[in-house]
């Protein structure tokens, strides 16, 4: 099957960027089992744990990271070091050259290709406001979907990079040979 | 920062008495939540835990009937759909319970949802929607569409 972004990110925030977005009804059948979940902070029951076949201790289990797939190469990127790299990381992996961000309040990540009609960009934030990047390049200015909505490219999309966020021990579970993201010059 | 609303709802399903019928282990999400751990009565298996896990064991065990759910349909014939009882937690013990043909409502009508609350999001197609993350954790799947298309969106 076909892989399509999925954004895993706050409501005021989807909200935000989609005003139109319809919201899936919570009158269903079960709905006495829907209860609040919280990322990050998870305990994890002793048969469940008994189930995940690899477990890597290179991270604490529920480390949130966005974890990006290019081809066949595998890269988790903790939340909280790309938000101290600036909420911006102009990175390479598997010879493709891409982009992985996330918000100030880190409920936001998503990672894409830095390439765009044979022009490799490189992005930081604009400063003023957490949801647009801007490209040294052209100077365009861009929002966290990677749509141009200013500037030269306007109009262009990044394209999307496999990428979700998760905790550390799914992804390592799945990925064991995944590289971990580490900043440069911290 | 997060609204707690956590207890009562499942409180209810917790206490509630159970008939002899199609009874649902709840098992911990493959996604990470903070939820009831189930101690599995069958085969004990706490010997291989890794150091870091918590093992807080609750002392209740969630137990519900699930009412009946009305099989995908198989119409049209191209399309995969994740079918109950075919999708299953890690070990298999468990099945999902996938949300097929779900409804939906416009932001405004959303109460249920806080400014905080995590949501999986789509914008596909000219359409968007969010799937609030405390219903994914319950179904792991919804067969879905967006802007015509068909999907699947898993947690």
């Amino acid at each position: 099957m076909e892989l399509l972004p999925l954004q895993l990110t706050s409501w005021e925030k989807w909200l935000e960027l989609h005003p139109d977005t319809l919201v899936l009804s919570n009158d269903t059948p079960y709905q006495e089992w829907y209860t609040n979940i919280s990322l990050g902070s998870s305990s994890l029951g002793p048969e469940f744990v008994a189930s995940i076949v690899y477990w890597d201790t290179r991270l604490t289990h529920n480390r949130l990271v966005l974890g990006v797939t290019v081809d066949q190469a595998f890269r988790a990127y903790p939340l909280d070091r790309v938000a101290a790299s600036g909420g911006v990381v102009n990175d390479i992996l598997a010879d493709r050259p891409v982009v992985v961000v996330v918000d100030d309040q880190s409920v936001f990540s998503i990672a894409f290709s830095r390439e765009i009609n044979g022009q490799v960009l490189n992005f930081e934030r604009t400063g003023a406001d957490s949801l647009q990047l801007v490209d040294k390049e052209t100077g365009s200015i861009w929002n966290l979907e990677g749509l141009a909505i200013d500037g030269p490219l306007e109009g262009e999309s990044l394209s999307f990079v496999t990428s979700f966020i998760t905790e550390w021990y799914g992804w390592s579970a799945y990925h064991p040979e995944t590289e971990i993201y580490a900043i440069a010059n911290p | 920062m997060r609204r707690s609303r956590n207890s009562p709802a499942i409180e209810i399903a917790l206490n509630r008495a159970v008939p002899l019928g199609l009874l649902f282990m709840l098992a911990l999400s493959s996604c990470g939540a903070n939820l009831p751990q189930v101690p599995n009565q069958e085969q004990p298996s706490p010997q291989e835990m890794p150091d870091q896990v918590p093992s807080d064991i609750p002392q209740k065990k969630p137990i519900v009937e699930i009412p009946s759910l009305t099989p995908p349909s198989e119409q049209g014939g191209i399309n995969t759909s994740f079918i109950r009882d075919k999708v299953t937690e890690g070990n298999g013990n468990w099945p999902f319970v996938p949300l097929d043909n779900p409804e939906f409502v416009t932001a405004d009508q959303a109460t249920y949802i806080g400014a905080l609350d995590l949501v999986l999001g789509v914008s596909l197609y000219g359409e968007s929607k969010a799937y609030p993350i405390n219903m994914m954790w319950f179904h792991h799947v919804a067969n879905d569409t967006i802007g015509g298309h068909p999907i699947a969106v898993t947690y």
